[in-house]
């Protein structure tokens, strides 16, 4: 066989000589090197690690070792008994078994949607879009999937502490105590300030207007770590107004994106997903006509939007901007007066300086390229700048550049509308800083801080930990004792979102209501509460005082029912709203906003950079962003898209560097930088500009619980803070080895298919020519058509369940991972369990690589129970504990199931779950409060995997049963299926030919995951297509023969 | 002719001139004295390994199977490696007895006592393993019969873990009849010499009135004759329902047909050598070198190398099917289990089996005691190697490269495998001290003395 060249594109094939290189293939190959006779247990192992990183696994040995004394000393005793007790007076609305959906919504600026919670007798089990919801459809993110274990999280603050700053010390006091003290005090203070992260509430905002008013000299100033103040910052140079606009994905035929991770981690990527979506799917039925968008990727970084480009450039962090400009310059080209003053500054960016510049990984030739095809789709298509690895010293000239790129192409009021924007995207940096001024210079009495955690987020060169010291009052509103709370001299309980009343307007004109589905679980309140405690203290005493709830109505009845009520009475309109959820007032406007070429002036002439110099660009991690949620496992065990690695964050480095410097994964690395010095595990990741090196933020907290405390590092320390910019990404550093090695927790160690007929990728015009073309021929993608002896299942009922799974549109997000673990009640292992390749995700996402390392291909397939017609598990369990049923479903009976593993070891999907312990202890206290009553909680020794949410289908079966018809299509929705934004996923019924999984699977293009085995998996998937000019060569074709 | 006859004569089965008596008074010796120091030290150390395991078990059981290597691609670990390790050693006890019995081998009846004992032994150690893999054995060790039950619940017959259990369990069952039968008359032997009573009374009852009358021995010889014969096939079929086990999956490198005879060859090689090992031991510890002799052991040898090529030959034959078959999958496992994370199990266990037993082409190897016994420990590692192989370079690697991933056993898997071989040694540490260790009244059949009277 010839030898293949790396950068020829093979397929999927991998040649016995690239399995060698230690990047490319194993990790953990290289991890277990020499010591694969001997591991210790998972116990001893936390017992030994002196850091105690990771709560999980040492709360697991513990109440493991409790319950091995336990057994030890009482295995005879009887159990204790808990009774049953029923309702004596039934509430009204709470039937026993029988879930109940209320509309509310996730109130966070960065990710807002509307949300139907499911509650079952009385506690929310389960988040879900609002289908009605205009903006996400019923879509949910996976902050917002995971943020209902937030609110049972056992260490949460439960009740107002006073803090000794100097000692550290905490002494529980009453709401009444607390606020008596804290509004004296705040009212003598001279100079108050309130630091919140952005609020989305017009109550809150509004109750703190009417408190501010009272107190002389005070200020409020919004701050949140990851906001994105160079893109607030280029709105408002560029069109006057700092606001973040609607982005229209399914009107753009061409998207170009400059680090903007608009499908991943950046503002709004539920909604963008939803419409990014509606473009890459495709029917096989027009093929030869088929259209799909187009991503083109320029970034440095592989965050989640790379990987589902379609052609990507690779260029250093920083550099973007000159990209931009050169792109700007080759559109004006011959129309040098329409840069006007600028065009002097404009003409040094020529594509050959850019191309020269950029070291090679850019070429002229494909900036005229790009160019050409951003020429072709005028008003059709997207430019988009941001996220904190867009946060460079030259970012604004990027944002200024993208707008700048969108007005020519007058994409603005087309795909582009400013004017549905929230009054909420400020340029917060300014007002942030100022404060930071004022507290160096003592300035500051007292300081209210509420959603936001500073004393985390800033690096320490802002000093704000250090300043804290000469502030009077620091009255912190957190969830947890975390950093900043403990620095302060009150640390007050906030309610879950869940628990407490609000009113939100995400886009102008969109007002959802926040309702409560619980009553608070501690003794917490709400911002609004507690600011209204302070102005009037005592009136929030007595059984039927719900000061907030009023004030939240009456701002309502002001705001909201005045101006949109149309003639219905306060009530039935508030009554109304709450039943749906929102009221959509939006302006259906589309009028484009007008560049101003005064921002022009913000460019600066050409610089060329140093070529050898490494940067650093940080970014947002997929699961914990800003950190806040760092307490909650399902995040922490969520493995990111890109890298699979769960519990960590690390350094993201190139195979060329990594071979320069001497790295392989999980070697650390020390990175430095003027602001910063951090140890970091080191990922080589194929993809990554050669010279850029990449780190999450949003790890190393030093306070939140037992679960985020300690894991990973704190690299918000790099972000710098120059000549009133925020520095974030372009940063200059040294990247040196240790020698010493850290054992990341990764799901995924192997990264290519290994051309085995997994996955089926194809370009459009391959789509084009012949849908149901298969890229793999050896082995063969689909199994002819084979005699059996057996005439297989019968589904003779009315249905048969399946699905389709369309590799095109799927993000690979995650989002689905979360979201079943919700509904299924899926444990975490911990990082440990997840080094030892333990995780029960019932659905992962396997996420492989083709084509060359610089710069590869990616497929992501989510992989879940195939719920197989032949199943491998079925004929090998000794004891039928999975059988399949009439409906074609592979069940999985826990009672039965005496584990032996048999039924894993024959599943090709590898998708079967063993709980090794007892993993649902890891659940303590009130957080037991978020199981699925109606699934199963499954204790160790057995089997599990995912059983297509077998209890939405009961559900629907006996509701379609009672009112005498079929289950409808759609009607039964899978809680995957549910949350994917792309919609990836369907579910169905294969025994109705019209319904839209039986049309799917019908479709040329798809095909059965390893069909060559004849499993008959009951789930399709749609080939993997991409806007891709580039045909199959000869070449390729060679080494299937 | 002659040459043939002459050959066969200076086959002497016993040496060192003894007996009947003398068979009597050695074999009986180890019975009726004090154990030796070199008797406790062995039973000390075994007692101390069983007891590690047995600790380390019950704290498995309480926390969970978590405290092993296993992991999600790698299902099945060191237990069942151990598992077929030790069924696998339980196969020469039964062929030596039952297949040697019917093809008329007269040197069996030296050795075919111990290699009975051993094969219990070794499956009794090998039942422990399944039963204790599980992830609830307190349900497994029933609900895996099918037994009438209130639930009508049953159990799915086309599982190979289900037709494990009725062959090992037949095979046990038959094993241990067939042997407790042979005892019988020497049995008897030991009655009759016994001068404790509470030795007398034990004896008695074991030995089921055993006269020694002509009707007796005809029966005992009928039914002697009888069982052999129902042993022999079992002797074929347990390992290769061991084998399908794997075989009947559908995992690459676990999916093939060769199993089933490449398995039972392995079985035999395995057992006959860790035969080796123990008689070496025993005939060093309790003095019987006149009764198992170098002749004895240079013929077990030979088998060790005729079944130590078979195996090389599947070996083999394997890689070819790999290629030839044009499944890729199969041709990547090969691959890896060769060159891939795994290399050093492989070539541990090719370079034990299928090459260190060719050293027994030289009579002066095979003749030679420490050599034996050191081939015989090398077999002993590579066959547990094989299983190793087999069972986790199938596991790690297999279709979907996004689940690969390593295993690497804890030290509960090391402790709880080294725990085992300290089961199996207590039993045949006790078997030797309380039943006579070779067949006397066989021995007798075949002495030199027989044929002068």
């Amino acid at each position: 066989m010839e030898k293949q060249n790396l950068n020829a594109a093979p397929r999927h094939w991998v040649d016995l000589d690239e399995l060698t290189p230690d990047y490319w293939n194993s990790a953990q190959e290289q991890e277990k090197r020499g010591q694969e006779f001997f591991h210790k247990p998972i116990e001893t192992l936390e017992k030994i690690e002196k850091l105690d990183t990771q709560g999980i696994a040492r709360r697991d040995f513990l109440t493991l070792m409790g319950a091995s004394i336990a057994l030890a000393t009482a295995a005879c005793a009887r159990r204790p008994v808990h009774k049953i007790i029923p309702y004596v007076v039934k509430p009204e609305e709470i039937t026993p078994g029988v879930a109940n959906y209320y509309a509310s919504v996730y109130p966070y600026a960065h990710e807002c949607s509307g949300l139907l919670i499911k509650c079952r007798e009385g506690r929310p089990i389960k988040l879900e879009g609002n289908p009605e919801d205009p903006i996400t459809q019923g879509k949910l993110g996976t902050q917002g999937q995971a943020s209902l274990l937030e609110l049972y999280d056992p260490e949460r603050l439960k009740g107002p502490l006073k803090v000794q700053r100097a000692s550290g010390l905490t002494q529980e006091v009453s709401w009444a105590q607390a606020n008596a003290d804290i509004s004296k005090r705040l009212r003598s203070a001279k100079s108050l300030r309130v630091l919140t992260s952005a609020l989305v509430s017009n109550s809150e905002r509004k109750v703190l207007q009417d408190f501010l008013s009272s107190h002389p000299g005070s200020e409020h100033i919004e701050y949140d770590a990851l906001h994105d103040n160079t893109f607030a910052e280029g709105q408002q140079v560029c069109f006057g107004e700092a606001v973040m606009p609607e982005y229209l994905f399914d009107r753009a035929d061409l998207v170009l994106s400059f680090g903007a991770d608009f499908l991943g981690t950046w503002t709004n990527a539920v909604a963008h997903r939803k419409l990014w979506g509606k473009k890459r799917k495709l029917a096989s039925a027009n093929a030869a006509h088929a259209k799909m968008s187009k991503l083109i990727c320029v970034e440095p970084t592989m965050s989640v939007t790379a990987t589902n480009s379609d052609e990507r450039v690779l260029v250093a962090s920083g550099d973007e901007y000159k990209v931009a400009l050169a792109l700007v310059g080759e559109l004006l080209k011959g129309n040098s007066s329409a840069a006007g003053s600028a065009a002097s500054v404009l003409s040094s960016y020529s594509a050959e300086a850019v191309a020269k510049d950029s070291g090679g990984s850019v070429t002229a030739e494909k900036i005229r390229e790009i160019a050409h095809a951003l020429s072709e789709n005028r008003g059709k298509s997207i430019v988009l700048a941001g996220g904190i690895s867009a946060q460079s010293e030259n970012g604004l000239a990027l944002q200024i550049a993208v707008n700048w790129l969108n007005s020519i192409l007058g994409n603005e009021g087309k795909t582009i509308l400013g004017n549905r924007a929230p009054q909420t995207y400020q340029v917060q940096k300014t007002r942030v800083m100022k404060l930071l001024e004022e507290m160096r210079a003592g300035k500051v009495d007292a300081l209210v801080i509420a959603g936001t955690n500073p004393a985390y987020s800033f690096p320490e060169s802002f000093g704000f930990k250090e300043n804290l010291s000469k502030i009077g009052i620091v009255v912190t509103l957190a969830s947890h004792l975390d950093e900043t709370a403990s620095r302060s001299d009150y640390a007050l309980g906030a309610s879950h979102y869940l628990e407490s009343w609000g009113d939100v307007e995400v886009r102008r004109g969109l007002h959802y209501i926040q309702q409560p589905v619980i009553a608070p679980l501690f003794d917490t309140r709400s911002l609004g509460e507690t600011i209204l405690g302070w102005m009037e203290p005592g009136k929030d005493q007595g059984m039927n005082a719900h000061p907030w709830y009023d004030y939240v109505r009456a701002n309502w009845k002001a705001q909201v029912h005045a101006k949109h009520g149309r003639g219905a009475g306060v009530d039935d309109f508030w009554n109304a709203t709450l039943q749906k959820g929102f009221v959509d007032a939006r302006s259906s406007s589309e009028a484009p906003r007008a560049f101003r070429s005064a921002a022009l002036a913000n460019l600066t002439k050409f610089s060329g950079r140093p070529v050898q110099q490494i940067r650093l660009a940080l970014y947002a991690s997929s699961s914990l962003q800003d950190g806040r949620p760092a307490n909650n496992g399902w995040l922490q065990e969520l493995p990111d898209p890109v890298s699979t690695i769960t519990w960590d964050n690390y350094l993201n480095v190139s195979p060329k560097l990594a071979k320069e410097l001497g790295l392989s994964t999980n070697d650390v690395a020390r990175v430095k930088s003027g602001a910063a010095e951090v140890e970091l595990p080191v990922v080589v990741q194929p993809g990554m500009h050669a010279s850029t090196v990449s780190v999450a933020v949003g790890y190393g907290r030093e306070r939140s619980g037992k679960v985020g405390t300690g894991v990973g590092v704190n690299t918000f320390g790099f972000r710098e803070g120059r000549a009133g910019q925020w520095v974030a990404a372009g940063l200059v550093v040294a990247v040196t080895k240790t020698g010493r090695r850290y054992e990341l927790g990764l799901t995924q160690n192997h990264h290519r298919t290994e051309n085995r007929p997994i996955i089926n990728d194809l370009t459009l015009s391959e789509f084009q020519k012949n849908p149901g073309e298969a890229n793999h021929t050896d082995p063969h993608l689909r199994l002819p058509e084979i005699k059996s002896l057996w005439s297989g299942h019968k589904y003779d009922g009315p249905y048969r369940w399946g699905m389709a799974i369309d590799l095109s549109s799927c993000t690979g997000c995650g989002a689905c991972t979360v979201a079943c673990q919700a509904e299924n009640n899926v444990p975490i292992v911990g990082r440990e369990g997840v080094r030892y390749a333990r995780e029960m995700h019932w659905i992962r996402i396997d996420r492989y690589y083709s084509g060359s390392e610089d710069n590869p291909d990616v497929v992501y397939q989510p992989m879940l129970c195939q719920h197989c017609e032949n199943a491998s598990c079925e004929t090998v369990c000794p004891v039928l504990a999975t059988v399949h049923n009439d409906e074609g479903l592979n069940e999985m009976v826990y009672n039965r199931c005496v584990g032996t593993r048999y039924c894993q070891n024959n599943c090709p999907y590898k998708v079967r779950r063993f709980n090794y312990f007892d993993y649902w202890k890891n659940h303590q206290d009130q957080a037991n409060l978020v199981w699925n009553p109606d699934v199963t909680v499954r204790t160790r020794g057995i089997m599990e995997k995912c059983s297509f949410c077998t209890q939405r289908i009961q559900e629907k079966k006996l509701l379609a049963k009672s009112e005498n018809r079929l289950v409808r299509d759609g009607e039964i929705i899978t809680a995957c299926q549910q949350t994917c934004a792309s919609e990836a996923i369907v579910f169905g019924n294969l025994n109705d030919p019209k319904s839209r999984v039986s049309q799917l699977q019908k479709e040329a293009h798809s095909f059965r995951a390893l069909e060559i085995l004849n499993n008959k998996p009951q789930i399709a998937y749609l080939s993997k297509v991409r806007n891709k000019q580039k045909e199959r060569t000869e070449h390729d074709g060679q080494h299937h023969g | 002719m002659g040459s043939t006859t002459a050959s066969y004569q200076q086959d002497v089965l016993v040496t060192g001139g003894k007996n009947y008596a003398d068979v009597n008074n050695d074999v009986a010796k180890p019975l009726e004295s004090f154990p030796t120091t070199k008797w406790w030290v062995c039973f000390g150390t075994a007692l101390a390994a069983f007891g590690m395991g047995a600790t380390l078990a019950a704290l498995m059981f309480m926390r969970g199977l978590g405290v092993l290597g296993i992991n999600q691609p790698n299902g099945w670990g060191s237990f069942i490696v151990t598992f077929v390790f030790w069924v696998g050693i339980g196969h020469a006890g039964t062929l030596i007895s039952a297949i040697l019995f019917l093809f008329r081998q007269k040197w069996r009846t030296a050795i075919n006592r111990s290699a009975e004992a051993m094969t219990i032994f070794a499956v009794m150690t090998a039942l422990l393993f399944p039963l204790i893999h599980t992830g609830r054995p307190w349900y497994a060790a029933f609900w895996l019969i099918p037994y009438p039950n209130q639930r009508q619940l049953w159990v799915n017959f086309r599982s190979p873990l289900l037709w494990d259990v009725f062959a090992v369990g037949t095979y046990f069952t038959i094993s241990l009849l067939f042997w407790y039968i042979g005892l019988i008359p020497d049995i008897a032997s030991i009655r009759d010499r016994a001068k404790n009573r509470i030795r007398k009374v034990i004896y008695t009852i074991l030995s089921m009135g055993w006269r020694g009358s002509n009707r007796h021995w005809s029966h005992y010889e009928v039914a002697y004759l009888l069982l052999a014969g129902l042993s022999t096939p079992l002797v074929l079929s347990v390992h290769s329902v061991v084998s399908f086990d794997f075989a009947v999956s559908n995992l690459p490198g676990w999916h093939t047909t060769i199993f089933p005879p490449y398995f039972v060859a392995g079985a035999i090689f395995s057992g006959f050598a860790m035969v080796v090992t123990l008689l070496v031991i025993m005939r060093e510890v309790f003095n019987m070198k006149n009764y198992v002799t170098i002749a004895h052991l240079e013929r077990m040898n030979k088998i060790i190398m005729a079944t130590g090529m078979m195996v090389g030959y599947a070996y083999a034959c394997e890689f070819f099917i790999a290629w030839y078959s044009g499944s890729a999958f199969e041709r990547f496992v090969f691959i890896q289990r060769a060159f891939g994370p795994y290399w050093w199990a492989y070539w541990t266990m090719a370079i034990c089996n299928a090459f260190i037993p060719q050293i027994f082409w030289w009579k002066k190897m095979r003749t030679n005691i420490a050599v034996m016994f050191v081939v015989s420990l090398f077999v002993n590692i590579g066959m547990w190697f094989e299983r190793f192989v087999i069972t986790i370079t199938s596991l790690n690697q297999d279709f979907l490269p996004s689940s690969w991933a390593l295993y690497v056993p804890s030290w509960f898997d090391w402790g709880i495998v080294t725990g085992s071989f300290g089961f199996f040694f207590i039993w045949f540490l006790l078997f030797v001290r309380v039943l006579p260790a070779i067949a006397m009244s066989e021995v007798k059949g075949v002495m030199e003395t027989s044929h002068g009277h």
